[in-house]
């Protein structure tokens, strides 16, 4: 039983012809999924190794659309999510770890405050980005960066949640869109509120 | 190594406490949303971080660092989607200014 169901992997390989280009985009993520199943999954017979690599295979090539070709966020400069920059933002990533750390310290110093200092506010502040993946990574780190959360993204309008004053003027003064834009290499038009 | 492993501990129960604390504080549903995403995120990740050093390098740490992973992604976006949802609902954010107290 085990012999046999560890060539079932290999048998993927006909319609992976058939799917031509496509299938190669989805061959790294194909692995990515299979070095996921080796971590969660303790046993190593073949059974559950070709299991793995079965689902890991069908899994890419049915969601190989969605990894290879450009995604509607991507415009409209029509990169797709394989060939973005992710090497900036290994520079970025620990730039928004301290950020969060920053805003945990500070939100548990206000609600530990005896006195409870909030004055929320409902702030807009607008970034024109060309590019809309940049606009998502903007909404997504004003959320997790101190006093603030972003409730809706309308266009170049952000709609943005501050707990105190000073985190909204944090915000409408800081470096954030700047390093958004040098993570995707566009330039952000007209930041204000 | 099990000095830091239990410091982290430590840290993130009490970033857990305090957004615990900032839940039951704070006058709304707006606020609230900033304590449990940001306090919750960032003690979870200490938390479990920390387990997973004084586990030392094995599958079961490298599973738990696959949790703070997964948690650091979909916390911030949960908050992010209940208080787009509360907005939509029509939900009004406590104000200073605006007198009346929140539920």
């Amino acid at each position: 039983m085990p012999e046999r169901s560890d060539r079932t992997p290999s048998s993927q390989s006909t319609p992976t012809r058939s799917f031509g280009l496509r299938s190669l985009a989805a061959l790294p993520f194909g692995f990515l999924l299979f070095g996921l199943w080796l971590v969660l999954s303790p046993k190593r017979d073949l059974f559950h190794l070709g299991l793995g690599a079965l689902t890991a295979c069908a899994i890419a090539l049915l969601s190989g659309r969605l990894v290879g070709q450009s995604p509607p966020i991507a415009e409209p400069n029509g990169r797709s999510l394989l060939r973005m920059p992710w090497h900036r933002f290994v520079g970025y990533l620990p730039w928004l770890a301290w950020q969060v750390m920053i805003a945990s310290v500070q939100v548990a110093y206000v609600v530990l405050h005896p006195r409870l200092p909030v004055d929320p506010r409902l702030l807009r502040v607008r970034v024109r980005y060309p590019h809309t993946l940049a606009r998502l990574t903007l909404a997504n780190s004003i959320t997790l960066t101190p006093g603030t959360v972003t409730l809706d993204v309308d266009g170049d309008e952000y709609l943005v949640h501050s707990l105190t004053e000073a985190s909204g003027k944090a915000l409408e003064q800081g470096t954030m869109p700047d390093r958004v834009s040098t993570l995707f290499g566009v330039k952000a038009e007209g930041i204000g509120s | 190594m099990n000095v830091l492993a239990g410091v982290m501990i430590v840290l993130g129960f009490g970033f857990i406490l305090a957004g615990v604390i900032g839940i039951l504080r704070l006058p709304d549903f707006y606020c609230r949303l900033h304590a449990m995403g940001k306090c919750d995120t960032l003690g979870v990740a200490l938390l479990i971080g920390g387990l997973a050093m004084s586990e030392g390098f094995s599958l079961a740490s490298a599973k738990m660092l696959l949790v703070v992973a997964f948690v650091t992604l979909s916390n911030p976006t949960a908050t992010h989607a209940l208080g787009r949802a509360a907005l939509r609902a029509g939900l009004v954010p406590w104000t200073r200014t605006g007198g009346e107290k929140g539920s």
